[in-house]
């Protein structure tokens, strides 16, 4: 960024100060601090087409006009520009390495740029080249690993999967954590119109953020907390991701055109341990349609009394013996010969596809004297490791800049983004219920999945009303997300100079972000064996921006600067859903709202508006000392009556104590200490309490059992929505406490970033659960308080800076520990998701969030009781899990041996815990290999502590031993104890490795190859699973997992042409 | 910049502006009291009497076994029957149809706003007896005089039984007064809003007479008046329904709308025919028996004896594998479109029949009453078991097969004669009481009023009904987790949920 600055001051100062001058020719050597040439460095003359190349020696030469500006520029130094006057015709010129970040300059809140070593805050930058290292299409993904402080917890490894980011941890139990996007200047949506709410069924849905190709990013800076992005006002009180797109700024000379392009593909990154040993059925019976695979073993089936080939049995009676065969129905019910020889299937693993991921992105930008522009098209094509999953997202994005005159200058910016994306079922009734839960003995893939002539009627190895047949369910049930969306802005700029020290500059700026996504649910005819039922649903949404700053700038002295900036912002929101529902198509194979037996529709409009006035203040001393201080004022419409206008101050400094002669040294170059306050609101969405159409289902439902209206007649009810509002409603309130230093040792060689923050929320606003008995289910109101303690670091190591080799690699450390301190009188905790039980919580004391269920039976020293067989016993309902982690720990690492290039990200989380209903289940189903050998060894021991009750009151250490015959009633026990199914969630992942070479390069072209890798686990403490697949786009997710679409691994390859 | 920003800073924040902007145009904020009072009679019909209850409690009272996951568990007295998450969703779902009835009766009342409403005022107060005495016949004490101010109140005390049953009297009492004076308010009655009778004052003044009957027979045990209670569920008996077309039935299933019973096992195939049922029906040689069971292939099972091979797929109850596609199930749980009943006729007269015994009127004189309970019990239970073989959702995936013959009027006297006449003879009580048992067996949502019936019997010394579950008897429901984990009070009272097992309810001798 700094470049981009410079370049545009000096040219500026070009455009007033030079008139017409001689050509000359100049030249000279390039070297590096330590005195050594440095080749290939790019000599430009700006604003035009003229450059040269430094040779290997570093040596340059170049005809320039008199009075022109050179820019000297090379990958990992900072640009440097001269000036041709008309005495020298020798430049040697020394870069400076690109390591020393605290002069960077860096774009904060509302697009002001600061030097890095005037923030008095933590910000992070991300480098465009970082994000796509290894081809993440996706950007939240993207940076995990990167940043401290943030923490991205991913839903699965289908193509446009949610995953949801939290910047120092939680402020809401229900409402949104998410950051809020900038994307050059703007604000635009980045969550999901749809939330998986508090649910454990359906599919997931995409966030709006996945509508931003990292491809097309120049750099994203986070403003991680309260001070940074208190400019912002309420939307950004959790923390903000400042994105800068490519642009031609400060890119002069001829147009710089790159081309990428890669493959990945993906497979499942990790499968349960099934066993092959059993067959299908219950107490070693085989049963055709059972659900368990508690069957005798696979080979006995031949001998199985009423299927089984070798015995005398119906179906041998009327098609003769069949040795060695057994008579499976659902082959008959194909038409398939129905005499299959035993044996076992690797049902999971055939049914995954190798996913494959296609980026191509063409990006052109120029500069010019008076202006520029920047052109990006990016088409990502990803097919899924589910059959019928993929996405298909294609983006484009133009922007320019004009200076109109010395003191005008105009510009624009503008997306356009089409996507769409199929999904599948990942949660309780999701497709893996029945691909993990087939027994081995069951031909999954090869017994087709409906009967013979009637494709409609499911054929699979158990019983279809509540879970479909996966390999039916991707044929006929549909899950679509198909949008369209503009985003961008147009701005005028004043600026002017009130006098030699004094600088005045005006801009406006309206934006807008407007989609309309598409969403189809659909389940087919034979769904949950009905006649199907289809969900069409569409939300418009506009939301306008308008934004007018004035920002004045007063160098009062050489040792004092002073900032001063007003602003209006105002937000205007509209949103329209159109819902249509259809039930119950007349005949099969159409499986379409036009051929519902019953159709509803709804509508639902949304409007909101901000009016935003705000104001920053900032004094700057010698480079040493940096104060600022923001207020802002928001006026909402989502908040009742005369409650709606809140002002939010922050106050921060920031010390360069390294400034201080006395502490100047070689050793710790640079030295910042900072501290801010700041506090920040949430609005609540705010209704009067209003009636709503009653609707049904659920619980033991698997559709949709009642639905208004009611009978031919139209007959339909209003009855109060279960959510009541409190008209007292005020707006939560973070209060957010910020301390951190900032040192560079060696000039760069070691940096290291410490942040401690703490954060109050007050006045939390959630639905607080309401007691049944009161009427109601929850009552939106002001009703918790939570604190968070975070600590960052970031440790950045260069150690091999110059000559063949560079190395170097950094750590970003997180721990972020939320507390609930206080709910709402009468709350005791907060559900968030999952099943009757267990749930997912927040509960007074405990860290954010937990898992609450049916516990083990424990005796009064917390001893885990086990039966008189040695069963484990279900006891209390309480927290039976925590789900934050301890800490992350991302390392990166660069290494470059000449042309080759190296790096890698890894990703540690050590910690927490997770509901895993699948791992638990899958026992009970009889499936895993566990359950194979428990059932077939010398007898086993419940595998946790525990112990048995000798005489009332006493105990002794469990050492009974369950014989193999019940190893059954041991899962079934454990399955009715949800606590048997929480599981450590830690895991060493790589998150990605990347190598590149340049396979050819001349002064045209310049062509890079890479090959890359992404989310290898290393190590988990669960195993069989992807410890970061789970429930949900809200914030449950991470804690709650049951039949989620498993976790990927991708390879891949890709070329990057530069002209 | 200022020029820019100024008009807009007058327009687009001002209060009004800001109100405009926050409008709700998707949804009243008021309604109507019939629009209301729809729901209330939807979901006391579909949730509370033919729901989760009604579902669990056919594993109680053996109508049904429970062979799969929750409902396995609860046949086999695993947590379920003290768990609080179990009956959490119906516990709600009684609460929600309360304070819906409570709005009906108060926008109807002096001062609401459709006062007059007089007859729409009594169906409110029908719906809100029938569904609070639902809640304390469950659950004992519970949370109601605090309860449905949320903004004011949000941990409700629990209410004594005795105090909740006096409020249902009431309520009753109230609405017989109310229903026959009209609808006067503008708005007009409910006319088709009112999904069981169609606006009928006069139905829903004999369904409130009949709960009378129902609910007076409740209190018997706590009654000092026992004889003056018993000649009033004669009376109020009699001036109830007439005959079954005028029951309070709820019969909007049908292709869309499910019955409860049918959704359940349709979704979860939780279900499995109960052997003890079946050797009651079997010892009876009960017409019944040929039309109520199915196998897991869906054909019907018409030679259920001691020693037929299909009687081997019967589950034992209380010791069934769990298993699905196994045992028979009963036919009902294909009854797709069958009716829940609120309050059937056949109830009424084993209430009356019951009375008369009670009182120790001739056996000439109750045999009549009886009969007339057992052929209208017979002739409910053939429309069930006839809607299940023209199930629309069954149908459309594959063939279900009826292997016998609809019962005849013919078969039923002949029933009566020779199984139940020399039954009521030897027991009066025990034949009436085993007749409405098997009355209550069906798609109808009346096992909870079974469960009921027994609980009360039991009390009163009088163990009518063999079970055969060898498990612990529940002797009533835990309360649902909304409260327990909300309101302490609701929180104290159910402690471990260990209690379900040692309390009984006020009315069956217990005291709370």
């Amino acid at each position: 960024m700094k470049q981009t600055l410079l370049s545009f001051l000096v040219g500026g100062m070009i455009l007033t100060s030079v008139a017409f001058a001689q050509e000359k020719k100049i030249s000279g050597r390039v070297t590096s601090a330590d005195g050594k040439g440095i080749p290939g460095v790019t000599v430009v003359v700006q604003g035009t087409n003229q450059a040269t190349q430094t040779d290997a020696d570093g040596n340059y030469s170049l005809n320039v006009p008199a009075g022109k500006v050179v820019v000297f520029r090379s990958v990992g130094f900072d640009d440097k520009t001269i000036i041709v006057n008309n005495n020298n015709t020798v430049f040697n010129v020394s870069l400076e390495n690109h390591s020393n970040a605290l002069e960077e300059v860096v774009v904060t809140a509302m697009g002001q740029s600061r030097q890095k070593r005037a923030l008095s805050y933590a910000t992070q930058e991300v480098k465009g080249d970082k994000l796509t290292e290894a081809a993440n299409s996706n950007l939240a993904t993207a940076i995990q690993g990167k940043v401290s402080g943030v923490q991205v917890t991913p839903s699965s490894g289908m193509p446009g999967a949610s995953a949801n980011i939290t910047i120092r941890g939680a402020r809401s139990f229900t409402g949104n954590n998410s950051p809020l996007y900038v994307v050059d200047g703007m604000p635009i949506a980045s969550t999901s119109d749809v939330s998986t709410g508090n649910g454990v069924t359906g599919s997931d849905y995409a966030n709006k953020g996945l509508d931003i190709d990292p491809n097309d990013i120049e750099s994203i800076n986070i403003l991680k907390g309260q001070a940074a992005s208190a400019l912002y006002g309420m939307r950004a009180s959790n923390g903000v991701i400042i994105i800068t797109t490519k642009s031609g700024k400060g890119k002069q000379g001829k147009p710089q055109i790159s081309y990428n392009s890669n493959v990945s593909f993906d497979k499942v990154s990790v499968l349960p341990d099934f066993q092959t040993t059993y067959a299908q059925g219950s107490g070693g019976k085989y049963a055709p349609m059972a659900s368990t695979s508690w069957g005798p073993r696979i080979e006995e089936l031949a001998n199985d009394a009423t299927y089984g080939g070798n015995k005398d049995n119906a179906f041998t009676k009327q098609y003769g013996l069949h040795e060695g065969q057994y008579y499976v129905t659902q082959r008959a019910n194909a038409g398939l010969d129905p005499w299959a020889t035993p044996q076992a299937y690797n049902n999971a693993k055939d049914f995954f596809n190798v996913g494959n991921t296609f980026n191509n992105s063409l990006n052109i930008m120029q500069g010019f004297e008076k202006g520029s522009y920047a052109m990006s098209l990016g088409a990502t094509n990803a097919n899924g490791i589910v059959p019928s999953t993929g996405m298909d997202r294609y983006t484009a994005k133009l922007s320019g800049e004009a200076k109109l005159s010395d003191k005008f200058t105009t510009g624009f910016t503008g997306n356009f983004i089409h996507s769409k994306i199929t999904k599948q079922t990942g949660a309780n009734n999701g497709i893996i219920a029945t691909l993990y839960g087939a027994p081995a003995s069951y031909d999954l893939g090869g017994i087709p999945s409906s009967y013979l002539n009637n494709p409609t009627k499911q054929n699979t190895y158990r019983t279809t009303g509540g879970f479909d047949g996966v390999y039916w369910a991707v044929d006929n049930n549909k899950f679509s997300e198909d949008n369209q969306r503009f985003f961008g802005n147009g701005f005028a700029q004043y600026a002017t100079n009130l006098t030699d020290n004094q600088k005045l500059t005006l801009k406006y700026q309206l934006g807008v972000d407007s989609y309309t996504t598409n969403y189809t649910d659909l389940w087919g005819y034979g769904h949950a064996n009905g006649r199907g039922e289809v969900e069409n649903y569409h939300y418009s949404v506009t939301e306008l921006n308008s934004l007018a700053t004035a920002s004045y700038n007063w160098k009062i002295n050489d040792d004092l600067v002073f900032d001063a900036m007003v602003g209006n912002e105002i937000v205007n929101r509209n949103r329209r859903q159109d819902y249509a529902y259809g039930m119950n198509f007349n005949f099969p194979e159409w499986n379409n709202i036009n051929n519902a037996s019953s159709v509803t529709a709804s509508q639902s409009l949304r409007n909101t508006r901000t009016f935003g006035t705000f104001g920053s203040l900032a004094l700057a001393y010698k480079n040493m000392l940096f104060l600022n201080a923001t207020g802002r004022n928001d006026i909402v419409s989502s908040m009742p009556r005369n409650n709606r206008s809140f002002f939010y101050p922050s106050v921060s400094a920031g010390f360069v104590f390294t400034e201080l002669d006395a502490v100047k040294n070689s050793v710790l170059t640079m030295g910042k200490l900072r501290a801010s306050y700041a506090e920040v609101g949430q609005a609540g969405d705010y209704y009067e309490s209003y009636y709503a159409k009653p609707t049904y289902g659920g619980g033991f439902s698997s559709g949709t059992p009642i639905i208004y209206p009611i009978n031919s007649d139209g007959i339909t009810s209003y009855t109060p929505y279960t959510v009541v509002y409190d008209p007292n409603l005020k707006p939560q309130n973070t209060q957010a406490i910020e301390v951190g230093t900032d040192l560079t040792f060696w000039n760069g060689l070691i940096n290291l970033n410490y942040t401690f923050s703490r954060q109050n929320v007050k006045d939390q606003i959630f639905e607080v659960p309401l007691a049944a008995s009161t009427g109601y289910s929850s009552l939106v109101t002001n009703g918790g308080k939570i604190h968070t303690n975070a600590h960052e670091v970031t440790l950045a190591v260069a150690p091999y800076r110059s000559g063949d080799f560079k190395w170097d690699f950094a750590f970003n450390f997180t721990k972020i520990d939320n507390y609930v301190d206080e709910l709402a009188e009468g709350v005791n905790s907060i559900f968030m998701g999952g099943f009757v039980e267990p749930q997912v919580r927040a509960g007074i004391g405990e860290k954010f969030p937990v898992i609450y269920g049916v516990s083990y039976l424990r005796n009064a020293a917390g001893q885990i009781v086990v039966d008189a067989d040695g069963m484990p016993q279900a006891g209390e309902e309480k927290v039976i899990g925590k789900v934050s982690p301890d800490f992350n720990l991302g390392f990166n690492t660069n290494f470059e041996y000449k042309k080759i290039r190296l790096s890698a990200v890894l990703d540690w989380k050590h910690g927490g815990q997770m509901y895993h209903g699948t791992a638990g289940i899958l026992d009970y189903y009889g499936v895993t290999q566990k359950s194979a050998d428990f059932r077939g060894g010398d007898g086993f021991m419940f595998e946790v502590p525990a112990v048995k009750e000798v005489s009332p009151g006493v105990y002794e250490k469990n050492d009974i031993v369950i014989d193999p015959s019940n190893a059954f009633d041991y899962f079934n026990a454990k399955n009715s104890i949800s606590e048997s199914s929480i599981f450590g969630t830690s895991f060493v992942k790589l998150r990605e490795v990347a190598v590149g070479y340049p396979v050819y390069q001349n002064s045209k072209i310049k062509v890079d190859v890479n090959a890359f890798a992404r989310n290898i686990i290393l190590w988990s403490e669960l195993k069989g699973y992807d410890p970061e697949v789970s429930q949900g786009n809200t914030n449950m997710s991470g804690a709650f997992e049951r039949f989620s679409l498993p976790g990927t691994s991708s390879y891949g390859l890709g070329v990057n042409i530069k002209f | 910049m200022g020029l820019l920003a100024s008009p807009l800073v007058f327009t687009s924040c001002s209060e009004d502006a800001m109100d405009r902007v926050n409008e709700n145009v998707n949804n009243p904020t008021d309604v109507q009291a019939k629009f209301i009072l729809t729901d209330v009679i939807t979901k006391t019909a579909f949730s509370n009497v033919g729901g989760d209850f009604n579902t669990y409690l056919s594993t109680y009272v053996e109508h049904e076994v429970g062979t799969h996951n929750q409902l396995w568990n609860a046949e086999h007295r695993a947590n379920e029957p003290t768990r609080a998450s179990t009956f959490n969703n119906v516990w709600g779902n009684v609460y929600s149809a309360l304070r819906d009835a409570r709005l009906v009766i108060e926008k109807c009342s002096a001062g609401g706003k459709q006062e007059g409403n007089y007859t729409t005022l009594g169906m409110g107060q029908v719906m809100a007896a029938y569904n609070l005495a639902l809640l304390t016949d469950m659950f004992g004490d519970a949370p109601y005089s605090e309860g449905f101010k949320p903004l004011e109140i949000k941990n409700p005390k629990l209410d004594k039984q005795e105090d909740l049953y006096n409020q249902v009297i009431a309520y009753l009492d109230e609405a017989i007064e109310n229903l026959p004076k009209g609808d006067t308010h503008g708005s007009g009655g409910p006319a088709g809003q009112d999904l069981l009778y169609g606006g009928s004052g006069a139905k829903w003044l004999k369904f409130a007479y009949g709960l009378k009957a129902r609910y007076a027979m409740r209190l018997l045990k706590v009654t000092s008046d026992k004889t003056a209670a018993l000649n009033n569920v004669i009376s109020d008996v009699d001036k109830s329904f007439q005959n079954a077309s005028e029951q309070a039935a709820f019969n909007q299933y049908g292709t869309t709308n499910l019955n409860p019973l049918f959704d359940f096992q349709w979704s979860r195939d939780g279900l499995a025919a109960s052997k003890s049922i079946a050797d009651k029906m079997i010892s009876r040689n009960d017409p019944r028996l040929k039309r109520n069971f199915m196998t897991a292939d869906w054909v019907q099972v018409n030679d259920l004896t001691s020693s037929s091979a299909s009687y081997k797929l019967l589950a034992p109850n209380g010791e069934n594998e769990q298993v699905q596609y196994h045992y028979l199930t009963s036919t009902f749980v294909f009854s797709q479109t069958a009716s829940t009943q609120l309050l059937s006729y056949h109830e009424l007269l084993f209430l009356k029949a019951e009375a008369m015994q009670r009182l120790g009127k001739g056996s000439s004189s109750i045999e009549p009453i009886l009969k007339a309970a057992v052929t209208a019990a017979i002739k409910n239970s053939e429309n069930s078991v006839n809607a299940a073989f023209v199930a629309p959702t069954v149908l459309a995936n594959g063939t279900i097969t009826e292997t016998s013959a609809d019962i005849t009027d013919a078969n039923i006297d002949s029933y009566f004669e020779n199984s139940v006449k020399p039954l009521f003879a030897s027991n009066p009580l025990k034949e009436i009481a085993n007749q409405k048992y098997l009355a209550f067996f069906g798609a109808s949502g009346e096992s909870t009023e079974m469960y009921n019936n027994i609980r009360l019997w039991k009390a009163l010394g009088e163990n009518w009904i063999d079970l055969k579950n060898p498990g612990k008897f529940p002797l009533r429901l835990p309360y649902g987790n909304d409260d327990t984990t909300t309101n302490p009070n609701v929180q104290a009272a159910y402690g471990d949920g260990q209690y379900v097992y040692t309390e009984n309810v006020w009315w069956a001798g217990g005291t709370r």
